[in-house]
Parts: structure tokens; sequence; C-alpha cells
């Protein structure tokens, strides 16, 4: 479903298939309900971030930004982003400030400090969290480990951030990201849906390295409710016979 | 008559040896100096980071239990198996080169051609193999980043600078780190080898070091980070700590295995 949105959002589809989508979305409550998250993180990451400076001042700020953006978006994508160098903690900063004096400026009338604070805050969180949610499709996967651990810093896991690591878990290309993945989301496992995530990523893994890491987290956890994906894993054929001991022995442990 | 004599006797020293050894080098070159160069089930290689460009394989080429009638079989033919992959190197490799970098594959499962390949600086390493019968992958003076997954086999380190994400199901890691990369993290994990690292004294580095079942051995001067609120620890065996007032995410992980870190 969250696919045919997102190639419906970015316009790709045609014909039948964009008449169906279309009709979906109108009637299903579910489908308009996705289609709704979906736009609206859609229209964030286009980065567009909503403020209400003074008018007066939004077209120079909107400069600024513009002018920031452009030079952003001319470094080319399989460029590495290097997590630990002061530079990009300081180019963060740095666009945090030009938004910040912005905000606060225009917020001169209404000068109420706490407010501000809170709001410099949310908007630093903000820039963060584009970037590492933009980060974890880089090439290289040491860079894609360093934007999983960026989300440590993070003061409150946000949903968006939260989807992004379960996706991370299940569907990036290397076990050592994954695992990286798994271990940030194990800080949130007393929250149900990171719970929940993580059980029901045990059954559709396929690279032992994390399956093993799981089922081992599981039984820690003391979470009976990974019984049932395991004894899938022991009854399935095509699971590697190591795993499967893993799993023998969770099922053990756990019962 | 004795110059007949030592000039016989040095020709037949020569074939005599040349037969029994049935080895022969040959090498393959790629000019690449910058993104990805996959290696795939290759039983037997040696990485080497060189100070030249582009990316230079070499191998000695040993065909188990051959003798000289079955090469003069294969004579004019192909070696390829099962995937569709053939020898389009002429040193046992096949190589594909794709958008993101190029992939080599060892043609045949069960060969023991003895591979060196050297990298330049800027080219990442990604070393896959999945089956048992690869020997220890090796990787000795590289700069760039490493990737490596691999079953079976083992993983040796001989002053690596990272970045590195490396995985390994029953493979043990180990070796010796030279002067580590702060740019990105360092990922080490296995599932039931044991990973034993030596680490240069000044290296600053934030370690996340953990097993499930086995033990940590360090003799580094770790200052452990106690902080209950920030790592949760269920019931793991785990130390967090900073080296040298903490640096770059150097992760260590072992499931069944132990861990031992040596101050270098």
């Amino acid at each position: 479903m969250k696919e045919l949105m997102i190639d419906y959002l970015d316009g790709n589809l045609t014909g039948e298939l964009k008449d169906f989508v279309t009709k979906h979305i109108e009637k299903d409550g579910r489908w308009k309900h996705e289609f709704g998250k979906l736009k609206e993180l859609s229209t964030l990451m286009d980065n567009s971030i909503e403020l209400t400076p003074d008018p007066s001042l939004r077209a120079e700020f909107e400069k600024m930004l513009a002018e920031e953006i452009a030079v952003a978006s001319t470094k080319p994508a399989a460029k590495t982003i290097h997590w630990s160098s002061p530079k990009m903690w300081m180019q963060i900063a740095a666009s945090v400030a030009i938004l910040v004096v912005g905000v606060l400026v225009g917020n001169k009338f209404n000068a109420d400090s706490q407010q501000q604070e809170l709001t410099a805050l949310r908007l630093e969180m903000e820039a963060t969290k584009q970037l590492i949610l933009s980060s974890l499709g880089n090439q290289s996967a040491s860079s894609r480990i360093g934007a999983v651990n960026a989300s440590y810093q993070m003061n409150a896991m946000d949903d968006d951030i939260v989807n992004a690591l379960i996706n991370t878990m299940n569907t990036d290309g290397n076990a050592n990201v994954r695992l990286a993945a798994v271990d940030a989301l194990t800080e949130f496992a007393d929250e149900e849906n990171v719970r929940k995530a993580l059980i029901s990523a045990l059954a559709t893994q396929d690279k032992a390295v994390v399956q093993i890491a799981l089922i081992n987290l599981m039984v820690r956890l003391k979470e009976e409710r990974a019984i049932q994906p395991m004894q899938q894993i022991i009854q399935d054929e095509n699971s590697i016979e190591v795993v499967k001991d893993e799993a023998n022995y969770g099922v053990f442990k756990l019962s | 008559m004795k110059k007949m004599k030592v000039i016989g006797i040095i020709t037949l020293l020569t074939i005599f040896t040349a037969s029994i050894t049935n080895a022969q080098s040959n090498e393959y070159k790629l000019d690449m100096n910058s993104g990805r160069l996959i290696v795939q089930e290759v039983n037997e290689v040696e990485f080497v980071g060189h100070t030249g460009s582009g990316v230079i394989i070499n191998v000695i080429i040993k065909r188990r239990g051959e003798n000289h009638e079955t090469s003069e079989r294969a004579k004019g033919l192909k070696l390829i198996n099962g995937l569709g992959l053939e020898d389009n190197t002429g040193i046992g490799l096949s190589a594909d080169k794709k958008g993101e970098g190029t992939t080599l594959t060892q043609i045949s499962r069960n060969g023991d051609n003895e591979y060196v390949i050297q990298v330049p600086k800027g080219v990442t390493v990604v070393y896959e193999h999945s089956s048992p019968h690869g020997d220890d992958v090796t990787f000795k003076n590289i700069t760039g980043e490493i990737e490596v997954t691999t079953n079976h086999s083992g993983v040796v380190l001989d002053n690596v600078t990272g970045p590195m994400s490396i995985n390994t199901v029953h493979g043990d890691v180990e070796g010796n780190m030279g002067t580590v990369n702060q740019s990105n993290p360092i990922s080490i994990v296995s599932s039931h080898g044991d990973i034993d690292l030596g680490i240069p004294s000044g290296t600053k580095a934030n370690f996340r070091i953990s097993t499930g079942w086995g033990e940590i051995y360090s003799d580094l001067d770790l200052k452990v980070d106690r902080d209950e609120g920030s790592m949760k620890q269920y019931g793991a065996n785990k130390v967090v700590g900073k080296l040298n007032g903490g640096g770059v995410s150097f992760d260590v992980k072992s499931s069944h295995g132990s861990i031992y870190l040596r101050k270098k």
C-alpha cells in the first residue's frame, strides 16, 4: 500500500493504477489516514518547516533558507557523511542558528523566553532528524551505522525515526547496520509498538547474524510472544541450521 | 662432455620442478581508484593496500589433484559455474562492472587459487563469502572502508584503519588496528566466533562491547560509563566505555564467543 502511495505522490502512476489509488484514498478510511500521514511526512521532507515570524522578515529568511538548500542539494548523493566530524555538527548548528534567529526576531514583541527555548530545541531536533532520515540511504554501510547511532542523541524518539529504524532493521543490505538499528530500538523496547516490531522482525529476517542476535534479545527480555516466530523458524525447512539451533534454545529458555 | 651433462641435469631439474609445482603466476588489473570492489566467494584471498593506482590482482593458480593430462583436456574450454558466470579475466574470476563498482566472483566453488588483491586508497572493499570452503580472509594496510560478510571464514586484520563493518556467523575476527579513522563507525560482529583485537594505545574511541554468553577481556584504559539510564542492560555482558576521551563509535559484539581487546 505504502509503495503505491509513494509512487502516487511522486506522480509516477498512470491509468488504471492511478484511478485505483485515487479511489481508495477517497473511500477507504485506512488509506485516507495513511495517505494523510505520508503526505505530511513528504511535505516535511520537502524542507518547508512551518514558522510564523513577522511577515516582513519572511522574505529575507526564505532567501537565506533557499541559499542553504541550494548549497546542500549540490552535494552528490554518494558522498559519505562523516558523523564524527565537528564540521558536520557546525553545519547543523549554523542552519539551526539561521532558523532560530529568524524566529526569535520575529517573536520580538511576544517575548516569552521559555517558548523561544522550546522552539529552538524543536528546530534543532528537526534538523538532526532530517539529516538522519536522509543518511539512512547512504551507500557506505559505516555511514548508515553513523546515522543510526545519531538517533541516540535525539532526546525524545519520535515516530518517524522509530519507523525508519524498524525499516532499517528489516531491509538494510548490511547486517551490521541492521544490528545497530536493533540496538537503538532496544533502548525503547518497553514501548509496545517497538516491542511488536522486534518480535515480528524475528520471523521475517533473512540474515543469520541478525536472527541470532534477535533471538538472544527476546530471551533476555523474557518475551514469551517470541516463542511463536521462533517455532516458525524451527519448522521452516529453509532455515539455516545454526539459526534453528538458536531458536530451539530460545524456545527452551522462554517456555 | 661434462658441460653437456651439467646442461642436461639443469634442464631435467627445471622440467621436474615445473611439473611438480604445476603452478603459474598471473595478473589482472582493474583501472579503478574509487567506488566499491565487491569480491564474492573467493576462497583464498588477501587484500593489501597500496599507494599506487588501480586494483591489481595476482593469483597463484592451484588446480587440486590435477595432472598434466587434465589441464591438456581443458585447453580451449572455459571454466563455468551454475550462476551463469564465466572466467572472463583469465585468472579464475568473473569480473562484472556495474554502476556502483566492480564485482569479482570466483568461478570454481572448491578452488583454492591464492589471490592477492592490491587496492588503492579510495576503493571500498566488500568481501562476501558463504560456503565452508573459504580460508581466513586477510586485510593488510587498508585505509579505505571495509565491509565483510562471511558465514564460516575467519577475518584477519593487519594494520587497518576503518571505517569497517564486519559480520560473520562462525568465523573468528582477529588482528591489529592501525591508526583508527575517526570519520565513521567501526562495527565487528560474530555470532559464534571470538574477537581478538590489538588497539593502538592512543586510539580515541567510544567502545560498545557486548557478548551474549561469552566473556570480555581487556587491558585497555577504558573509562567505563556506568550510567544506568542510558544503556539498558538486559542480561547481556556489556561494557560501554571511552578510550582516551572518546572518539569514533567502535562496536564489538559476539553472541556466543568471547572478546579480547589488547593494548598495542
